[in-house]
């Protein structure tokens, strides 16, 4: 291969992650070698950040309709996806660096013990050393997902739509006591057939909710209409020390309270 | 970005925001792999292009 025939197409693809392993370290030898082929890379990867920052939420420039409905019609996963999709709910939790990969679940269920245990030394008065950091969670949620826990009852999912993804937001459960307010919810995200979906529980302390945990789920439920407190959420809930989760009646108190 | 053509703004979105891969595209487009490609980077040198940053590479087939 010489680097004066190597294409728009074949350095684009290079830099979009498209090139099978043997092509893709052809083109980062000719890169090394070849200042011409390095800038056109470079440029196709300016290309990349341009065209995200031109369709920045932020600037209302919406995916066109037609290609949401086109994508939402696939409704078949496609193989061979290396890159993660973008402007997800998924994207926006990772981004604050919740999300854990599915091979470190079981890391992430330590370090949520770890939270747990850094509570229960702090409530005995010896602040551990190593207690992990809780910073993250008072970055902003979501606006979907606070009226979701300020206002839908457990059972009782809203779907919304991102772009050409689904995004549905389920309460699994709600915890209560004297001093706070928590509730667990599912999100999960669907494009082109394939869902991932995270656990997380918020809290509402001085009038604010903020994220105490945040666990991946694997498939997403289905959405139910009736009241079902989630036995398969009792792992994370027990992992922040929490007992049983309010009835219907109690979770409904609560609710109308925080009107 | 909006003084593209609608075909290479479609396939922008599709990849460069959803995150799809070519393959991926090309099926919701219901195009050829090989015209995914073509318009993504036509579109996106192109889009350099316009805004001035010196891409004098540009060397379009036709589809």
């Amino acid at each position: 291969m010489t680097t004066s025939m190597l294409s728009d197409e074949t350095l684009m693809a290079y830099v979009d992650g498209e090139l099978p392993d043997v092509e893709a370290a052809a083109i980062a030898l000719a890169a090394a070698h070849d200042p011409e082929v390095a800038r056109r890379i470079t440029l196709f990867k300016e290309s990349s950040r341009i065209v995200r920052a031109a369709f920045d939420p932020d600037l209302d420039e919406p995916v066109p309709q037609h290609l949401r409905e086109a994508v939402l019609a696939l409704g078949t996963p496609a193989a061979g996806r290396k890159r993660a999709p973008r402007r997800s709910w998924l994207d926006w939790l990772n981004a604050h660096g919740w999300v854990t990969p599915r091979p470190a679940l079981a890391a992430a269920f330590g370090c949520l013990l770890g939270i747990a245990l850094g509570w229960q030394l702090a409530g005995a008065g010896s602040a551990p050393e190593a207690a992990p950091s809780l910073a993250a969670s008072v970055a902003p949620l979501p606006a979907e997902l606070l009226e979701v826990l300020d206002r839908q009852p457990t059972g009782r999912g809203v779907l919304t739509s991102l772009r050409t993804r689904t995004v549905q937001v389920l309460p699994l459960a709600s915890y209560g006591d004297a001093g706070s307010f928590c509730r667990e919810v599912e999100v999960s995200s669907t494009l082109l057939g394939r869902s991932e979906a995270v656990r997380a529980i918020a809290c509402r302390t001085d009038g604010n909710w903020r994220l105490a945990a945040l666990a991946g789920s694997g498939a997403p439920r289905a959405r139910s209409d009736d009241y079902q407190p989630a036995a398969g959420s009792k792992d994370l809930a027990a992992a922040l020390g929490f007992g049983e989760p309010l009835s219907q009646a109690e979770e409904a108190r609560y609710l109308k309270a925080m009107r | 970005m909006l003084q593209l053509p609608e075909t290479m703004r479609d396939v922008l979105a599709l990849v460069s925001i959803e995150g799809l891969s070519y393959q991926e595209a090309a099926t919701v487009l219901d195009v050829p792999l090989g015209t995914v490609m073509s318009r993504l980077a036509r579109a996106r040198t192109e889009l350099m292009n316009r805004l001035k940053l010196n891409h004098t590479t540009v060397d379009w087939a036709a589809e």
